[in-house]
């Protein structure tokens, strides 16, 4: 009898045990992380500063980038900035705290046996936790590459998404006084020159597997396509069809080919092998078909054309050739790209005078205009990450390469002054 | 010794024994209990329905006893205060000091001289009603010792009764009249609070005093509720970039001691997502010592949403 009152009782007062106000927080007041990124001190060998000094700058640089950290003013470091701190015990979060920062970079460079030694870590400030730590080696030449490292590593840590930063972008360039294929870092330092064919290169896609491109010269007199391997220099013509070769994309295995061929008088979209042999004929239109675009599963690609009057941009079923058209508005739609993730494809599009960029859903849903203002916006390429993408733009007079985040924020020049860039490609990582 | 033991013959012809039919009572009854218990009566019910969001500002500390009102309202003082604040900004003419005097004595005097006239006349007007309004005033007399009656004439003495009379219901009137616009004040101030939901979109300050919208006490300020959920808004850090999705949604449950500090917390409901959760539960780390003390110690269930951040391309 007893148990059974003690029973009644507890149910009685259950719903009082406990009782907890309900509250909603319907969004971050922080829309960015407060990071502190310090600059490493030396630990032996007696390094040159300018080694740290660089690999702040760039890694500063990377981070500002990606629009995700708020970086707390360095002037308001406190004593810990100037310590070491590869483990978190020797680390003074509570320094950090008070400052607002919720994650924090420190680390430390030395010089060992001719060799440039970077030891890096992404502490988590309220837990006062190491989230991410590397160990670089290489040459002084290295630094710029090890902060890039290092900001991939932290976007990975942060949102469990490897970052583009050590990646490369492919773009054409009339330095020389002809259109060259050049090679640059994702921030634009170091570019190289690919090609010395002295005639027009165009269009250049990265393979998404080995270290090689492929494009579009003149160097025959007439649109080939090429292939080339980027560390050994190594270059072969892979299609040349009587007409066009023209805007080759490898397709995500890397093992065929789209590209625009006009070997029957019009232009379409045919399907090739890596070593040029035809597998199949994707597009059979009066119209004139071209700049195709791989989604991520291979089985779809975007393109352009003008069957309907203007160009448009059209999504094609590779198996079933079945084609659905997705841009309805402006004069002219060009160069789409399918992202990443296959949620969206950017394009451009002539709206007045000007090209800009806009983006739309694979099935012609929410489009939205990425860019404004001056200058024609064009080529629009993907991250491999599917976070930012680069494109050309002639806002500055001569045309050059630029880069921003996915949503049109964040535009920054890259490419040096002097010449016009064009033709971007955002290399898979490095 | 045998024991007596109750047999119900079932339709099928099988057998069920009285502690069968005994336990399907008491499982109806406590079944019964359990819904009385959950039906509001005494537990309110938790309502997850779509809920206004307010701003508080957090250098208003929180009240106990929150007023009705915006928490980005105007700082006033709390009701009673506020009634009595009509009357001083009343005096409608600056002029002298004196002249100022005399305005603020009139209004005591006024009513006696101004009701002078309708008291005579009515005696004038109707002589028949004269002699029952004398009979009423004698019962009247004791409700109102100050008007003693004077024996020299009776019309003077109904006059003045008369004056009275009509001072006591103008007097009622504008007590009436005080209370109605006291509650046509609350009434707007809760209609302030309540119709624009969330303040951003209201474009500004508004006009409605420092409260809550629900709230019931005298004291200008908000709820520890509220200023909790502004406090977690501020120290939760996250980008959308770092998002996959937007439609994420974690439910932590956390324990505050009197003096604000965190004693417990639980994630409850994950959102699935790694990178949100973790964000979550920073935004309660960096509260976990409150500026702000509560009455007791205090329990929420807080839910992190996205719905109000803007959609990322």
């Amino acid at each position: 009898m007893r148990c059974r009152l003690l029973g009644f009782l507890v149910l009685l007062f259950l719903p009082f045990s406990g009782f907890a106000y309900q509250l909603e927080v319907r969004s971050p007041g922080q829309q960015a992380i407060p990071l502190a990124v310090t600059q490493f001190p030396a630990m032996e060998g007696n390094p040159p500063a300018e080694v740290a000094r660089e690999f702040h700058e760039v890694l500063s640089n990377d981070l500002d980038f990606c629009g995700l950290f708020r970086l707390v003013d360095p002037g308001a470091f406190l004593s810990d900035a100037g310590r070491l701190g590869l483990e978190s015990r020797r680390v003074d979060f509570e320094q950090w705290r008070t400052l607002g920062a919720q994650a924090l970079i420190k680390g430390g460079v030395s010089l060992q046996g001719g060799q440039v030694v970077i030891e890096a870590r992404l502490y988590d400030v309220l837990r006062r936790r190491l989230l991410t730590g590397q160990r670089y080696s290489g040459t002084a030449k290295d630094v710029r590459t090890m902060a890039h490292a290092f900001a991939d590593q932290i976007l990975k840590s942060m949102t469990g998404d490897m970052g583009p930063f050590k990646a490369k972008i492919a773009f054409i360039s009339d330095q020389s006084g002809r259109k060259e294929l050049y090679l640059m870092d994702v921030d634009g330092h170091e570019p190289v020159r690919l090609t010395d064919h002295n005639a027009i290169v165009l269009n250049p896609d990265f393979s998404p597997y080995s270290k090689e491109l492929i494009f579009t010269s003149y160097k025959t007199g007439t649109p080939d396509l090429y292939r080339k391997e980027i560390y050994t220099g190594r270059e072969a013509k892979i299609s040349s069809q009587k007409g066009l070769n023209i805007a080759g994309r490898f397709r995500g295995d890397g093992r065929a080919v789209a590209l625009t061929l006009s070997k029957d008088g019009n232009a379409e979209i045919y399907l090739i092998g890596t070593s040029g042999h035809i597998l199949k004929r994707l597009t059979r239109n009066w119209g004139i078909d071209v700049d195709p675009s791989w989604n991520p599963d291979g089985d779809k690609i975007a393109f352009v054309s003008d069957r309907l009057g203007n160009p448009h941009i059209f999504v094609l079923d590779v198996f079933s050739l079945k084609e659905e058209r997705i841009s309805f508005a402006g004069k002219y739609n060009a160069t789409p790209a399918w992202s990443p993730k296959g949620d969206r494809i950017v394009f451009s599009r002539l709206e007045g005078r000007t090209f800009d960029l806009y983006t739309v859903s694979p099935d012609g849903s929410d489009e939205r205009r990425l860019t404004f203002g001056a200058g024609n916006k064009e080529h629009p390429r993907w991250s491999p990450d599917g976070r930012f993408l680069a494109y050309s733009s002639d806002a500055g007079g001569k045309k050059a390469i630029y880069i921003m985040r996915a949503d049109g924020s964040g535009q920054r020049r890259i490419s040096s002054s002097g010449s016009n860039c064009l033709h971007p490609a955002w290399s898979p990582r490095w | 010794m045998a024991q007596k033991k109750l047999v119900f013959h079932s339709a099928s012809g099988g057998t069920a024994y009285a502690g069968f039919g005994r336990m399907i009572i008491a499982s109806l009854v406590v079944h019964a209990l359990v819904v009385v218990l959950f039906s509001g009566i005494f537990v309110p019910l938790t309502k997850k329905k779509d809920r206004p969001v307010y701003y508080v500002d957090l250098v208003n500390l929180p009240v106990e006893r929150p007023q009705a009102g915006r928490p980005d309202g105007s700082k006033s003082e709390p009701a009673k205060a506020k009634k009595a604040a009509p009357k001083a900004v009343e005096p409608p003419k600056p002029p002298p000091a004196k002249a100022a005097e005399k305005v603020k004595l009139a209004p005591e005097k006024t009513p006696a001289v101004k009701e002078k006239p309708p008291a005579v006349k009515t005696p004038v007007k109707k002589e028949a009603v004269k002699k029952e309004a004398v009979k009423k005033d004698e019962v009247k007399k004791k409700d109102t010792p100050k008007v003693k009656p004077r024996s020299v004439e009776k019309d003077y003495q109904q006059s003045v009764l008369g004056a009275v009379e009509a001072l006591r219901a103008k007097k009622k009137a504008e007590q009436a009249e005080i209370a109605r616009k006291a509650k046509i004040e609350a009434l707007k101030n809760k209609l302030a609070a309540m119709t624009t939901q969330d303040s951003r979109s209201a474009g500004g300050a508004s006009d409605a005093p420092l409260g809550v919208p629900d709230g019931r006490g005298d004291q200008a300020g908000v709820s520890h509720g509220l200023w909790l959920q502004t406090y977690l808004t501020s120290n939760w850090s996250l980008s959308k970039y770092q998002l996959s999705r937007q439609d994420l949604e974690a439910e932590i449950h956390v324990e505050y001691d009197r003096e604000g500090n965190l004693i417990r917390k639980r994630l409850v409901r994950s959102s699935g997502d790694k990178v949100f959760d973790r964000s979550v539960e920073n935004a309660v780390l960096k509260s976990s010592k409150l500026p702000i003390t509560f009455p007791q110690r205090v329990e929420f269930d807080i839910i992190f949403n996205l719905k109000d951040l803007p959609e990322k391309n």
